[in-house]
């Protein structure tokens, strides 16, 4: 997709998003439970809406300045690879207001209509997966590609270290109890998944995972990429490429974990809850921020 | 002497490449090809003090750190140098049955 179609198909995905926050009436249940009227919630939503707009368009920033780059140098031997980056950081960029809207219109369907409630929490479920899946891999694919650059003929630099290995299965063992300990209350109004266990181990809990593990071993090879290049001034620039990546990695995999135990979350006051919404998707930008300055300094070495 | 020439072009770029990695080689090349509308490969020694203006120039547009503008510099006069040295040596070098 270019860049200008991309920006275009973005800020209409956006502007639904708000139109969906800010227009759709909010239900009974939840005004009662933090005793706000309408209006309040609605004022409410507009101070998560416009902080969270903001920062889905660092995100689109932060892609288009990567895909520039990408654009500008695809006949290079280090183009494939940074296309690859960039596309993957376009799905996760993506994923961002159209995750929202797909969750803000299983809400609105489910809160008028109980029969809805187990189909729409799947395809949120299930809708969410893809997204990370797709762009975790994409990512680690373009970071392996850039190790490739080196003419690598050794297999050493693809294997991951033990550490890493190590909080994968850390990670793993924590996400498996959280699902199985937290998640399973079939039937009742709150259950994350309205599947059998074996199937959300199977189709959500494992590929979960699997696009964990890609992207660590993403930011792995990104941060290899980046002690072993050559060129001082070109390390300074790739490393915000490399900081930004690790960051935003980080940062879905931790939205991910929490979302787990909304069940959770939702017992807590409103205050901590924002506190928590607000801090990740502030680290979000920052790590989109990161990308975009490293990718434009990145472009300014082709130009000059 | 196109022996020569490209053995230039390839000092160059492995100096380019120490300050801007991957994109020290498409760096140089364009700064040859802009200023001089000659083919890369071509440079010749007397190519090399406007080329290293052109990069003082262009590099200190991408870094804020002096030294490494000056090096860069400097190491690609130091390229000419070498060069001129190493031609005044090969044509010394004549063969046993010639006299001067």
């Amino acid at each position: 997709m270019k860049p200008k179609s991309f920006v275009y198909v973005f800020v209409i995905i956006t502007l639904l998003y708000v139109v969906l926050a800010l227009g759709v009436p909010p239900d009974q249940a939840t005004l009662d439970k933090y005793d706000l009227s309408s209006l309040q919630i609605r004022l409410l939503n507009l101070t998560v809406v416009i902080p969270v707009v903001l920062i889905w368009l660092t995100a689109l920033y932060g892609f288009i300045n990567l895909k520039k780059y990408a654009l500008s140098i695809k006949e290079s031997k280090e183009g494939k690879a940074f296309n690859l980056l960039s596309n993957g950081l376009m799905i996760l960029a993506l994923s961002l207001p159209l995750g929202s809207v797909i969750s803000s219109i299983s809400r609105y369907i489910a809160t008028n209509n109980d029969a809805y409630l187990v189909s729409t929490t799947i395809i949120k479920n299930y809708s969410s997966l893809l997204f990370s899946l797709a762009a975790f891999v994409v990512i680690a694919i373009g970071a392996r590609e850039l190790i490739r650059t080196f003419n690598q003929k050794s297999q050493s630099a693809f294997r991951l270290p033990t550490s890493i290995v190590s909080a994968l299965i850390v990670l793993s063992v924590i996400y498996t109890w959280l699902i199985s300990t937290h998640s399973f209350n079939q039937g009742a109004s709150n259950d994350a998944f309205y599947l059998p266990s074996w199937l959300v181990i199977f189709t959500l809990v494992i590929p979960y995972l699997i696009a964990w593990g890609a992207g660590m071993a993403a930011t792995y090879f990104i941060t290899v990429y980046n002690t072993r290049v050559k060129g001082a001034v070109y390390k300074k620039a790739f490393s915000d490429i490399a900081r930004g990546i690790g960051t935003v990695v980080f940062i879905s995999i931790t939205l991910q974990l929490i979302l787990t135990v909304t069940s959770q979350l939702n017992r807590l006051n409103l205050t901590p809850v924002l506190l928590i919404v607000y801090a990740l998707l502030i680290l979000y930008a920052i790590g989109f921020g990161f990308i975009a300055r490293g990718a434009k300094k990145l472009k300014k070495i082709e130009e000059v | 002497m196109i022996v020569h020439n490209k053995k230039l072009y390839n000092e160059a770029v492995k100096v380019s490449e120490e300050y801007l990695g991957p994109a020290g080689e498409r760096f140089i090349r364009r700064q040859i090809q802009t200023h001089f509308n000659i083919e890369p490969e071509n440079l010749k020694p007397q190519h090399i003090p406007e080329l290293v203006d052109w990069v003082r120039l262009t590099f200190s547009m991408l870094t804020n750190d002096a030294q490494h503008v000056t090096s860069f510099s400097e190491r690609l006069l130091q390229l000419a140098k070498s060069q001129h040295h190493s031609l005044k040596d090969n044509s010394l070098k004549l063969p046993s049955h010639e006299t001067r």
